[in-house]
Formats: C-alpha cells, structure tokens, sequence
C-alpha cells in the first residue's frame, strides 16, 4: 500500500511499485507517479519553505507551473536544486530533499523572518541595510545571501551528460493533449512529416486530469490509442518529455527532450537539446490555471482546483480528507461531484460571486480551517481554488506581437499577428470546449499539411461534449483583511503590489522589477495575471490597458549543461593533429595549442632542466648542424587559372608578373586600409599554377578573402582556388648540414646544388624512390633552409626517414618554441608584429609594395594612421646589461622622461632568450626607430613594474648580410 | 536564421561567416586620382540602416560561395539572396 | 647510400566500432581527386566530364563514370571523385587536383546510422531532401566535410585529414548514446 490517501483507479500502475526516500525518510509509489502524486499519496504536505519569509509551504500545482514544491534531487556532485516535484517522473531510488531552512523542515528558525515582514516588502532592499556603509560588505550581503536564495549548487563538476541535435519537419505540433493529438493525426495522415512534443510524459494534456468521453472512449484511452497510431506512422515523430522552450528566427524551435528515468545511464545523456527546424507549427500547449487571492492563500494543502481534479482522476491521490472548493466560475459545483463520486468528503463549495467570500485561513504547516466573512469557520485540510485558465501563448509571442484581452474568458489569447507558419489551436488560443479544441486541432494540422504541399484525407470530427466555465472578473477577495500572496515563490504580496503603485512604479514591467514578481523559476505562471488585474485595480486602467510583460524563451529554465551540450572536454572545440604529431609525441614533445591546432614546442630530453634547456639546445642544433621541424599547419592554397598571376598580383602588395616559374617569393597581403593581414611565400610551379602559403591562423581568413575576390571583385578572372593545408606534411629541415641531408633523400636526377637550386628556388620532384613531392628553399631562421612537402599519410614516415637519414649528421627535432628564437634573431616579423596595426613601411619592408599597379590595401598603405605611431618602425634591442631578462609587451621611453602615455615611443613586440648570442634580444616597433639605432631607451614593463635599459640596435641579430641562407 | 541558398536550398546562417554590407562589392579604381578619399569612403562609412539591409555572406562550411543576402535587421526576415558573383557580374554588364 | 623508402600512415588509428546494428569505421580510398569545374559554359563543361569521365551530376548529387568511380558533385564548382580513374589532363572546362591525402573518409552504416548524424549535422538528412544518392558539404560539428548517402541507411563522410581523428572519436561517442 503506497500511503494513506491512495485512492483506487487512476492511471499509475500498480504493478510496479517504486521505492523513494524525502528528507532521508522511505516511502513509496507507484510507476506512473510523479514525485508530488508519491508525496500527497503518503500524506507529507509539507516540502518546502518559501524564499523571502521561510513559511511552510505545500504542493500547489500538477504540472510545469509549480511554484512551492521545488526540491534539490540527489546528493553531493549528483545533486540537482530547484526541481519541481510535479515534474519529476517518479523512479526507484530517487533521494529527495526539502530546499531553503536551516535545520529540520518542521521548524525552521529563519522563518523568523516571516515576523519581520513589515521590514521585508518589495525593494527593502533600496531602503534598508544601508547604513554603516561599511556594514553592507563586511554583515549584510553575506548574511542576506545565506538567507536567500532557493536550492545550493552542489559543488564540483556536474557529472551529467548532454547532448545536442538538429531535427527537420514539416509540421512541429507542440502539447498532445486534445488538440495537439488532433493536429499530429490530421497532418500525419496526410503524409507531412509530423513531430509531436509534449513536456509529459504520458500523452493526453487535461484528458488524463479530467473526467471525458471522446467517440465513446475514456479521454485517457482515447489519448492512449491515439499516441499509438501515431508511433506506428514512420512520418511521424513522437517527443514525450520535451518541452518546446523557446521560438526563434524562421521557424527554428528549441525543444528540451528529458532522457526517461528507466533509459537513464551515467554515461549517456540525461537531456538533449534539439533545434527543430520546421515550416508549420501548430501551438497546442493548453491553458494553465490561475488562483484567487484571499487572505492567508499560500497554506500547505491550498491547490488549483484543476491540480486537485488531476491528483484524484490521473493519479488516484486524494489531497486530504475534508475538501472546500473555491471559485469564479461553476466549475466548483462540477468538481465537487466528481470528488464526491471518488469518496472524498466535501466540507464547503464556495462561488466567489455569490457567496461570503473568505477573510483568513488557519493552520501552519497545513490547512485546518477556512473563516468566512459571515463568521462561519470550515474546518478542512484541502482547499481546492480556480481563478480561471490562462491560454499558454507564450511561444506565439516570442518572436514579438502583442496578446489580445478578451473579456469573456478574462484572459490574454495571441494576438492577431502570429509569427508566420503559426497556428494556435485548442484552450493555447481560448477554447475550453472539448469538442471546440479538437475540431481545432485537427483543423489547424489540416491547414499545416496542406501549406506544405500535402492533401489531406477527409476525416470525420470526435464526438465530445464541449462544457466551459467562464470566469466572472473577480480576482482578489477580503482585500485587507490580512496578508495575501500574489508571487508565491518569490513571496509577493497585495501589500508590495500596492507599495509599487504608490511609490510610482506602476507600469507592469516596473512592477515585475521592482517587486520581483514573475521573476522566480516559475515565470510567474500562476501570479501575473493576477498581479496585473490587481494593478489595473489601483491605477484605474483596465486590463488589456495594463498590459503584460515581455514573453521571453525559455519558457521553463533549462540547465546550462543542455544549453553547452557536448561542448566540454574533448567536444569543446574540433582539435587538429599535423601528421607527424604521433611521431613527435612517441619523440618527448610537447604541445601547445595554436587555434584548433597541437603543435610541438619542444622536445625534451632526460636529464633536461626545463624549457629552456630544451629551446636552448635545439636553437644551437640548428644554426650548428641541421634541425627538423613540422610547417603543416601553415595554410595551403592551391592557385590555377589563366589569369592566376593577375589574380595573385592584385590580392599582393608585391610584383608578381616577373617572377619565374621555380621561384617562390615573400610576400604581404594587405587590408584594405593598407594594414598588413598576412605574410607567407607564394610559389610559383607553372605558368599558370601557383602555391600560396599563409601563416597558421590566418589560413580560413585568408581563404576567405580570395574567395571574396575571386567572386565578388574579379568575377571575370579565370582563376580558381583549393585549399590544401591539410593534403600536405611539410617539414622545415634548417641548419648548414640542411642541403647534405636532403641530397640523400631526393631522387636522381633532382640536382639540388646551390647552382641549380638556389635560394628562393623551388620544384616539384620524387622522394625516398618514388614519392612526389615539393622542395621550397626558404628560410624563417636564416639558416640553409628548406621546406620538403610530401602528401600527408607519408609525413610520419619521413620524419623518420629525415632522423635516420640525418644521425650522423646530429640532426635535431626543433619545436614551435625553437622556431620563434631563429626567427627572431634573424629579424623576421610573425604574428606579433602583423598586429593589424602594422603597414609595410612600419615593418621595414615597405620597398615590397609595387608602384605600377592597383592591389588590395595600394589606395589607403600611406593613409592610415594609428595615433602616435604613425612613424613607428621595426627595431632590435638589447638590455645593456647583457644579464637582464626583457619583457615582450613592455613600453619604450626615454630613460628620463616621466612614464605616461604621452611619452610613449613604442613597445617591443616579440622577445627571446638567444643562446646563439648568449643574452635576451627583442624586436620592437618604435616611433623614429630607424633614426633611433644606437640609442638607449628604457623598457618599461607596468605589469611586472620593472624597467630595463636597453641599445637599439637593427632588427637582424645574426648574418645581416643572408650569406648563411644564400649558401 | 535560415538563409535559402539559392544552389544549395534552406542552411543554418552557423554555417556561414558575415562580412558586412554589400557596398564593399562597389571596389574604387586603386589607381584613380581621387583613390584616398573614395576608398576611406569605401573601407569606413556605412549606413545602419533598421529595415531592410543587402549584405555578404560567405559560405564557409559549404560551398564556399558569396552570397548577397538582402535582411530586415529589425526582424531578420531575409527577402533575397542571390550569388554575390551574379550580382557583381550583372551590375558590370548593366553599365 | 642507403635506400629509404615512404610507407603511408592511415589518417584514424582508431579500430571500427560496431554497435547494435550501426557501424562506424574508417576507409581509405584508393585516390580522391577534387575538380575544379569552370560554369560559364555548362553545355561544354558536361560534355567535357562526359568525355573524360561520365555524366555529370547535378549539384547536390553523385554518379558512377565508366571506370567504376564515384563522382560527387556537392556545389556548383566543385566534384570529388572518389577511386582509382584514369589520368585527367587539364581541360579548358575542369582541371582535376589530388586530394588523396587532404581527405580522411569515414563510413557510418546501419540503422541508427541517421540518429547519429542528427546530432551534428544541421542540413535536413531527410529522403526528400537528401536520398540516396545525394551529397552536401556542411558543419558536423563545427567541421567542414562532405557528407554522401551512399544508400538508405549507409552514409559516407569526407573529411580534412587534420580533423579526422578527433571526429571519429566525437562520431563514437555518438554511436555510443544513441544505440
């Protein structure tokens, strides 16, 4: 027996009994059960205490509206607060504990904040704990954080996984209940492709709460039959435990699909977020209820009416043994039969519009007795209450558009401009009639079906009765007869909506920020219809005068972890492996991340006393024998055409029509502004055929730009482009022994004498007996420099190759970090000079820009200017005491000048420890550099707060005359 | 958003990267005489127009085409889009 | 002087995984070639395919050339033939680059093979908007690749060698969940 007020029937199956502790105490339910239905079941009333006052509060709802009931599921790392009771499917095991007292449930000593209410209503928090000043940093935050708040964040990573997805239809119907089961039939038939989504998980809406026929059949086994035609449908696609949260742009729909408990799997996700992309929509996502207000409203035991029809039918829970019915509308009369027909007692059934109304409630923890105004005191332990419904319109309003009053149901329905390809069906649009929402919904999947192209069967209506209870306009009753609740989760009472209209915050989107109302986890589902009816009240307007709040996705809160997806970890970004990063991981290197891409920085040895030990040896290697060192990740592009050499010609500031076949060039591109985007060498492999390399990360933005071009530019030129970065291995091999070890890996009759290949040269030749290949003779550290470039899967095999080949000559693996070093005692500008601040002239190249043609960038390479640096220049520099370390990003002043913006000279952009010389050297771009050589500035690091004296010196540190490369 | 490609048909606006708006089609002469100011006119001014707006598009994890998008920026409702080398090819022939 | 010789290294070390009916595997064409295609002048470039190779699909779809080929045709100018096939001179109509090595494929057969894709594949993977037969270039993942429905349930994707492993990895852990 799974508690004291069971009843029989309903629809959990009993044959399934689940175990589930509250508050560390065991109790039991049934499948079929939601938390709150196992609860009730077992008599607890009491789950939680509310935000601001600490009161006692008890389960209000059935459904996604739940404002009380908010309970944190699990413990430690698995813990997950503020999870509505009402939703939480009921499974074996689930540990549930009460939120937000200190102490035991049954007396909490914060809820003696209850009696400093007075000091508590909406914005105390702009009038009060203000004065010490001091005291509100040091005493009251802290101590207002403590006491506020709902649920605590467990601590440690969140353990569970979720996912992401994209899923196409034609026709999303959001809510199965009557009319959405309606629609999804009508466009299934019709051969659409149809997904169905509703937030529960049992189809059927209001007909597994209330007591209806459909065609002769019970509203659940009509729902039931109707679920099950439409699974056997392969256009059809059913979503139970998916809530759609939010309209977007063009039709895109975020739906949030729960993994159900028994599919559950530590390793497998637990929530699933889906973009649906669909062309019709129709919103049948139902209406929720909204309560009166009366004095002492928020008593454990006090519910909606339709919540206490849907604990006794849907789920066989009786809410307490002595029920009163409260409302505005007949449906009171209705309700207590059928309670009275399942065996509860009925103490009282109280119609607002008639009858005296009620003027206080009793009892702390739960509900005893109702007194009403003409003294009478009913005593009761259940209090069943219905303002009405209010249609669900949210995702019809999302997008933007205005709700529409209408005063025969008193309530907001969507506006005559819906988003298009929307269409609202059933109580989401106003009709509470069965029959009404059924010829709806079929109506309206119909219509979607046959927009998208598709003919639709004719089908005969559902027979159904269509009873409604509109509601009188009447929305608070005893005002001032004691506390009354408008906002339960966030405690908002008459008291603070009146306190709002007084102190001038009466519009209602004033009124939402300045109280707080609506702003809680439930949205205000079942508090801002009646909070601006209570406005309207005061300011003399009328409702659809008063207005609403701005609807915004989501419509239920949604865990930032299904929001991230897989996007942590290993699925945070795509990582990108160069081909011989096997090979240089199995070789000690290790790795930094440059964009997406793992590139090698060094590559230790034993005995090795860090970094720099390693950067060290392996810059000496290279410029004394001959080092290896992987260039894949520059950008490849592949250039052919008749008009390639125009092309490339305009997209570079340098001269391209003479250069020869075999020879590759340095090259800048430009911006537009004439600021530097990129350098790289460009070769030339036939008359038409073209090379092009970028640096690493500028690889898609400059892909990107000869597209642009190519297309949109120069659509006449006959040139097309393929990237090719990744079809490629290519390895540097540096070092004065470089020419000696390749000369054994080419193939006769390749002749790569100096004289036959000279430096800037390259060809296309075979490898390793057979392999194709490209040879480019260039040089980034200013050594005898090749790049040799095999088709990819061989990359791993020739860094093997180049190892053996090269033993006896000593040759090393260099990394990125090695590779920085060489280049910067050359003098070579990289990313840290090509800063998007930087022209040709600034870096010292500006002889490379053509005079005789019009490029990207030609108009404006004089023109722009960055403030004070327009006479910036590249430089070296040294700390005169050759044992100080320099610090890249540090400012150049005079050594005397005081150390303002205004005195700034420039900054050094690129610095390195130079074991070839044996001291620290930097790169700098500094304004007058060029007159500057030989003079002594200061370094002035404001981070690290220290100051360095260095010699400016020019930007070549070894061989400025290139013999070693020309070599 | 969804931009309809006019090769490719309906695809995720994620799959493609935004440049801005269509006037950068309307290259200057680099070597005119007035080229400074044209091109300071071209490379920095623009309208911020909310309503409709022509703008590029390039469809970096597809085809790889431009696209001249033609969107409302106060509801992003996309009333065009067409191959930026059609347009750049027809306004050259309408010369 | 010694003889050194290159032997290739495939793009996924990782073994196939098989999961309830769905597998996901790796396989190395023999040769993938992408191709250029100039369309100013369709009726030629046609002609020229036809001659050198076959017919030439429509965008968005793919064939087989008389060698036994397959030739996609994802957008306008572009076609990647898959497979060994004679040489292909430069014509002035399509010129033909080797991409052998630029391309990683990765083959995802079975029942739940869609359910797979759905998780990282934007375009519609509907039988209306992509049958058998049909191909599209797209993000899985943030990935560029070209994505081939080879048959009702078995799909074949064409991906940057950089990326491969790490995609293949992200597909099984996929393959993991779904099934």
């Amino acid at each position: 027996m799974s508690g004291a007020f069971r009843l029989p029937g309903g629809l959990v199956d009993r044959d399934r009994p689940l175990g589930f502790t509250f508050n560390g105490r065991r109790y039991r339910g049934f499948a079929g059960d939601t938390l709150a239905s196992a609860l009730l079941a077992n008599g607890v009333r009491l789950v939680g205490r509310s935000f601001k006052y600490h009161r006692p509060r008890g389960i209000f709802t059935a459904g996604s509206e739940e404002p009380n009931a908010l309970v944190t599921l699990g413990m430690g790392r698995n813990a997950l607060p503020n999870s509505r009771a009402t939703m939480v499917e009921l499974a074996d095991g689930i540990a549930a504990f009460s939120q937000n007292h200190l102490g035991p449930l049954g007396f909490d000593p914060l809820a003696v904040t209850d009696l400093l209410a007075s000091f508590l209503g909406a914005g105390f928090y702009y009038k009060t704990f203000m004065w010490p000043k001091a005291f509100w940093e040091r005493l009251y935050e802290p101590l207002i954080r403590k006491a506020a708040g709902l649920g605590r964040l467990p601590a440690g990573a969140d353990p569970t996984l979720y996912d992401k997805g994209h899923l196409h239809c034609d026709v999303l119907v959001i809510g199965a209940g009557p009319a959405g089961l309606a629609a999804a039939r009508a466009a299934g038939q019709a051969g659409a492709r149809v997904i169905l989504a509703d937030e529960g998980f049992r189809p059927g809406g209001r007909l597994l709460a209330e007591r209806h026929e459909i065609d002769g059949a019970r509203g659940a086994d009509w729902a039931a039959a109707q679920w099950q035609a439409l699974a056997a449908m392969p256009n059809v696609r059913l979503m139970p435990r998916s809530t759609a949260f939010g309209l977007y742009d063009h039709g895109i729909t975020g739906v949030l699909e729960q993994v159900a408990p028994d599919a559950r799997a530590a390793d497998k996700p637990a929530e699933i977020l889906w973009r649906v992309h669909t062309r019709r929509i129709v919103l049948a996502a139902g209406a929720t209820e909204r309560p009166l207000v009366f004095p002492g409203n928020d008593r454990p035991g006090i519910m909606l009416a339709g919540a206490v029809q849907a604990y006794v039918n849907r789920w066989a829970v009786a809410p307490g043994r002595r029920v009163a019915i409260l409302a505005n509308h007949d449906g009171g009369a209705a309700l207590a039969a059928e309670l009275e027909a399942s065996g509860l007692d009925i103490a009282a059934v109280i119609d607002a519009r008639r009858d005296p109304a009620v003027v206080a409630t009793r009892g702390r923890r739960g509900l005893r007795a109702l007194t009403l105004a003409d003294g009478r005191r009913i005593a009761c332990d259940a209090l069943a209450v219905s303002g009405g419904w209010s249609p669900n319109l949210h995702l019809a309003v999302h997008r933007d558009g205005k709700p529409l009053w209408r005063d025969d149901i008193q309530a907001f329905v969507p506006g005559e401009v819906l988003p298009e390809g929307l269409a609202v069906a059933g109580a989401a649009g106003g009709s509470f009639g069965l029959r009404d929402c059924l010829a709806e919904g079929g109506g309206a999947g119909r219509a979607a079906a046959e927009a998208c192209g598709f003919t639709v069967p004719d089908a005969p209506g559902f027979a159904a009765d269509n009873a409604q209870h509109p509601p009188a306009p009447i929305w608070e009753l005893s005002p001032g007869r004691g506390r009354a609740w408008v906002d339960l989760q966030n405690d908002v009472t008459t008291k603070d909506i009146r306190l709002a209209h007084r102190e001038g915050f009466r519009s209602v989107e004033h009124l939402k920020r300045y109280t707080t109302l609506g702003m809680a986890t439930d949205q205000g589902k079942t508090g801002n219809m009646l909070a601006l009816a209570l406005m309207a009240g005061h300011t003399g307007r009328s409702i659809p005068e008063t207005g609403t709040t701005r609807y915004r996705p989501p419509y239920v809160p949604i865990s930032l972890g299904a929001l991230a997806g897989r996007e942590g970890g290993h699925g945070f970004k795509p990582v990108r492996r160069s081909p011989t990063h096997d090979w240089a991981a199995a070789r000690g290197a290790s790795f930094v991340e440059s964009g997406l891409w793992l590139r090698a920085e060094w590559f230790a040895r034993a005995g090795e006393s860090g970094w720099r030990a390693s950067v060290d040896r392996e810059v000496i290697a290279v410029r004394a024998g001959v080092g290896i060192c992987d260039v894949s990740t520059l950008g490849k592009i592949d250039i052919q055409g008749r008009d390639a050499t125009e092309f490339v010609d305009f997209v570079y500031c340098n001269g391209f029509a003479k250069l020869p076949v075999g020879r590759v060039r340095y090259v800048l591109m430009l911006r537009e502004d004439g600021i530097v985007m990129d350098d790289g060498t460009t070769a030339r492999l036939g008359e038409n055929h073209y090379l092009m390399t970028t640096t690493t990360a500028n690889a898609g933005p400059v892909f990107q730009h000869l597209e642009f071009v190519r297309q949109c530019l120069r659509p006449e030129l006959d040139v097309h482009l393929v990237a090719d970065t990744d079809g490629w291995a290519q390895i540097a091999v540096a070092g004065p022994k470089a020419r000696t070890l390749l000369a054994r890996l080419v193939d006769a009759p390749f002749d790569i004498s100096d004289a036959a290949f000279p430096f800037m040269a390259c060809a296309t030749l075979t490898v390793c007996g057979g392999t194709p290949a490209r040879l480019f003779r260039i040089s980034f550290s200013g050594e005898l420099g090749y790049e040799l470039a095999v088709p990819a899967p061989f990359g791993a095999a020739l860094a093997e190759v180049l190892m053996a080949a090269g033993a006896d000559l000593g040759v090393t693996p260099y990394g990125v970090e090695a590779l920085n070093v060489l280049r910067i005692e050359k003098g070579h500008v990289s990313g840290p000079e090509l800063n998007g601040q930087t022209a040709p002239k600034h870096l010292g190249l500006g002889r490379m820009a053509s005079q005789g043609k019009d490029y990207i960038g030609r108009a404006l390479a004089g023109q722009t200017r960055i403030d004070g640096a327009e006479t910036a220049r590249l430089v070296g520099l040294r700390p005169t005491d050759r044992t100080q370390p320099l610090s890249a990003g540090a400012h150049l002043l005079e050594p005397a000048a005081p150390r303002t913006q205004t005195h700034d000279l420039g900054w050094i952009s690129s610095v390195a420890f130079s074991p070839t010389l044996g001291h620290h050297i930097g790169l700098a771009l500094l304004n007058d550099g060029e007159a500057r050589i030989g003079a002594r500035l200061c370094a002035v690091d404001a981070i690290g707060d220290t100051e360095v004296e260095v010699e400016i010196v020019p930007p070549q540190f070894i061989d400025p005359e290139g013999a070693r490369q020309r070599g | 958003m969804i931009i309809d490609h006019p090769l490719l048909g309906p695809r995720d606006s994620d799959e493609f990267t935004y440049l801005g708006d269509a006037s950068l089609l309307d290259r200057p002469d680099g070597l005119g005489e007035d080229a400074a100011a044209r091109f300071a006119e071209y490379v920095y001014m623009r309208d911020n127009p909310a309503g409709l707006h022509r703008e590029l598009w390039f469809h970096a994890a597809g085809d790889l085409s431009w696209l001249v998008v033609t969107r409302n920026t106060a509801t992003h409702e996309i009333t065009a889009v067409e191959l930026a080398s059609d347009v750049t090819r027809a306004r050259r022939a309408g010369k | 002087m010694a003889e050194y010789r290159l032997t290739p290294t495939p793009a996924i070390a990782a073994a196939p995984v098989e999961i309830g009916g769905t597998r996901l595997a790796p396989r190395a064409p023999e040769a993938v070639q992408t191709l250029v295609l100039r369309t100013q002048d369709p009726a030629a470039l046609a002609a020229a395919i036809e001659a050198a190779l076959g017919p030439l699909p429509a965008i968005g779809q793919s064939a087989l050339t008389r060698a036994g080929a397959v030739l996609l045709r994802p957008s306008r100018e572009r076609g990647l033939l898959i497979g060994r096939c004679p040489a292909l001179t430069l014509t002035p109509n399509f010129h033909a680059v080797d991409q052998t090595g630029f391309w990683a494929m990765i083959a995802l057969e079975g029942e739940s093979a869609r359910s797979v894709l759905e998780r990282h594949w934007r375009p519609d993977l509907g039988d209306t908007r992509f049958p058998p037969g049909a191909v599209a270039q797209s993000s899985l993942s943030g990935v560029a690749v070209t994505l081939f429905r080879e048959s009702a349930q078995g799909f074949g994707i064409l991906a940057p060698r950089s990326y491969a492993a790490w995609l293949f990895d992200e597909l099984a852990t996929t393959l993991l969940w779904v099934c």
